[in-house]
């Protein structure tokens, strides 16, 4: 009976390895690259051709509404998201009512993390309504920026609650099977890319300084300095010593209360690079078998960082200098929810090597009894199936790779007053300056700027404000004022 | 080896409880009761609310400035939030002057706020001839505001291991905007201790 399972387990693990896992930093590499060089509709065309299925994942929907959005076409980006959106409020009903389900499946428990349904790092939920909200202030929406700010403020609390749960569950399912193992078990893990000052430093990896810090500028503009305060105080509370945040709760009441005098409130919001890379490295882990630890070969995924951090000190705006501060780095959001993640990481990991060494231990434990009971071609049997018990392992042991990669690795503002009308801004680049016309209305006024490699995306304002707040009209551009970024090397 | 295998299957049988467990609930959707007392969070959130509300509605009808029955015009401005948390301070406001309102003993002028539309509304009646000359809204009839209501939310927040305290101080204050004295000022004060376990 136990030989046939055991011959069972085997074909299973083999077949199952013969399946193709998803390598995702793989599959991305090349539709990031052709992002870079500004070919959005090439980067596209690859994106699709690696997700040709109908039944598209919530993964599919971030990458393709980041890159609709890197082409300016916002309502496009913003339908993607939409998706996206139903994808992650289906996690956040099931984290308020059902904490259980995100306990992982069992195929996760017994081959891999791969095999889990892709719900999203905590981060990425919070970015997607923050972008969503981008999207909005760049249609010049600005109620409807208010609902998805508003969203993002619900989504952090559900993320907090649904946390606390999972890792004392996740402690204590790790107690009850011991599997009291850390980071550093893991032999040869780079520990110090997700345990270091600027990781620990961090309140959680999912709130940011820049969604709360927009959230202030959101309901500014639209005439709410109580919740525009309570904005800007959590975007200094969490990134503190950053001049430029303290300094837009300190002038909230006088700027809320000075009448027009022609001029706008701008916003610039400068994000730079590519979010980091989940590479799937194989280590061992100790695995107690028979009384004895041994050392196991197990897949954990190491953060890999694709384009050198880029972050200009300031831009130039009609020529003159407006200093520039990095209020987040999703780089650093990304290590430590890698940090959060790496407990129940290790836990199932531990869970499908122990299962994976006993089944092997036992298949090369039969097949020497059935040896000396004189059964030469059940051992035989049961010698191949320890065989194709181990090949299956290793083949199907790799680390899960999916994460948002489109998104950039850095966030950085600067801030100010221009008069309403025709502005020209320069943006350093590693290779030299990168300039665009703007065109500023209305009393507030947000511009983004995306810089990819040397690639500059703005991401203008396309449409009349549709949206007015009493006393305070945020910006509207024309179509016209869209132009395409020249270069300029400026000595 | 027997501690071993019996570790997987202690983990396979408690993975596999969790998943059907957690795959045979169904979500369900019920009304509430808008006004029962709600302790989902230790965040603001509805009662504590209607609880600032209702104290502030109460201490005011009982101040001299109102029921000296002289229905006194009050506007409203801003509550200020002091705390880190998006309190919609407007929302308490608005609570406030829908009460005294119903209550037949104070009458509210436009605030700040809603001045741009009643400045927009009066010129598109003035400047429409599809309406009729001698019902549209004249400029120069608005009527002043005899006092002003405004206030400040702040709160304390305490959190160790197993216990987080929330402190909220809810403060108002009504103005006589002729001669800047203070005519009624009163606090609610809130403290919300969520314990684990």
């Amino acid at each position: 009976m136990q030989t046939r399972r055991l011959l069972l387990l085997a074909l299973l693990v083999s077949v199952s390895g013969c399946a193709t896992f998803r390598g995702y930093d793989e599959e991305l590499r090349a539709t990031l690259t052709r992002a870079g060089t500004g070919d959005v509709e090439g980067a596209i065309r690859t994106l699709e051709r690696n997700n040709r299925g109908d039944d598209k994942d919530l993964l599919y929907y971030l990458e393709r509404g980041e890159l609709e959005r890197l082409g300016a076409r916002y309502d496009l980006s913003n339908d993607a998201w939409l998706h996206a959106t139903e994808r992650v409020n289906g996690w956040e009903t099931a984290a308020a009512t059902n904490p259980a389900r995100l306990g992982g499946t069992l195929a996760a428990y017994t081959l891999n993390d791969k095999l889990l349904p892709y719900e999203g790092h905590d981060y990425e939920k919070v970015m997607l309504t923050t972008r969503i909200a981008l999207n909005h202030l760049a249609r010049g929406n600005w109620d409807d920026a208010r609902v998805a700010i508003r969203q993002t403020h619900e989504r952090e609390a559900v993320i907090a609650q649904a946390r606390a749960r999972e890792y004392e569950r996740i402690r204590e399912q790790a107690e009850q099977q011991g599997a009291r193992i850390g980071l550093k078990d893991i032999n040869g893990y780079p520990v110090e890319t997700i345990d270091n000052p600027e990781v620990n430093a961090l309140r959680n990896g999912y709130q940011s300084a820049i969604s709360h810090y927009l959230a202030g500028f959101v309901y500014e503009a639209l005439g709410e300095p109580s919740l525009a305060a309570a904005g800007y105080r959590q975007a200094i509370e969490l990134r503190p010593d950053t001049p430029l945040l303290e300094q837009a709760l300190a002038g909230l009441d006088e700027r809320v209360a000075a009448p027009d005098d022609g001029s706008s409130e701008v916003l610039f919001l400068i994000e730079t690079g590519l979010a980091p890379a989940r590479v799937s490295r194989q280590f061992s882990l100790p695995i107690p078998i028979d009384r004895r630890l041994v050392l196991v070969s197990v897949s954990f995924p190491v953060l890999h960082t694709p384009l050198a951090p880029f972050l200009p000190a300031a831009l130039q705006v009609d020529g003159q200098t407006w200093p520039v501060a990095e209020v987040t780095s999703i780089d650093t959001m990304a290590r430590r929810a890698l940090q959060d993640e790496m407990p129940g990481i290790m836990l199932r990991g531990f869970i499908r090597s122990t299962g994976k060494a006993v089944a092997q231990y036992q298949a090369q434990r039969q097949a020497d009894l059935r040896r000396r009971r004189g059964d030469g071609s059940g051992g035989a049997a049961l010698d191949v199936a320890a065989i194709a018990l181990m090949i299956g392992s290793m083949t199907t042991e790799s680390a899960d790779e999916r994460a948002w990669r489109s998104l950039p690795a850095n966030v950085l503002i600067a801030r100010g007053k221009l008069p309403r009308g025709l502005h020209h801004v320069t943006l350093p680049t590693p290779a030299g300056g990168r300039g665009v016309a703007v065109n500023i209305e209305g009393r507030y006024a947000f511009i983004g700027l995306r810089l990819i490699g040397d690639h500059l995306f703005p991401m203008l304002p396309e449409a009349p404000a549709t949206q007015r707040a009493p006393g305070h009209l945020p910006a509207s551009l024309p179509r016209e004022a869209l132009l395409a970024p020249r270069t300029e090397h400026a000595g | 080896m027997i501690r071993s295998v019996a570790l997987v299957r202690v983990a396979a049988v408690s993975v596999l409880a969790a998943l059907v467990l957690g795959g045979c609930a169904k979500d369900t959707v019920r009304y509430g009761d808008a006004r029962g007392v709600e302790t989902v969070t230790n965040q603001f959130g509805s009662t504590d609310l209607q609880m600032i509300a209702e104290a502030m509605t109460r201490s005011l009808l009982d101040a001299p400035v109102v029921t000296a029955h002289n229905l006194p015009i009050v506007t409203v401005q801003e509550v200020r939030n002091k705390t880190s948390e998006y309190i919609d301070t407007r929302a308490i406001t608005d609570s406030i002057r829908a009460e005294l309102q119903k209550s037949g003993k104070v009458r509210f002028a436009v605030d700040a706020a809603g001045m741009s539309n009643q400045r927009e509304e009066i010129d598109r009646q003035q400047d429409d001839e599809y309406y009729d000359r001698e019902q549209v809204a004249e400029k120069g009839r608005m009527v002043g505001a005899q006092y002003r209501l405004e206030g400040n939310i702040t709160s304390i927040v305490k959190q160790a291991k197993d216990i987080k305290d929330v402190y909220y101080k809810f403060n108002l204050q009504m103005w006589n905007i002729r001669n800047g004295l203070l005519e009624w000022t009163d606090e609610k004060e809130i403290r919300k201790t969520t314990t684990k376990g």
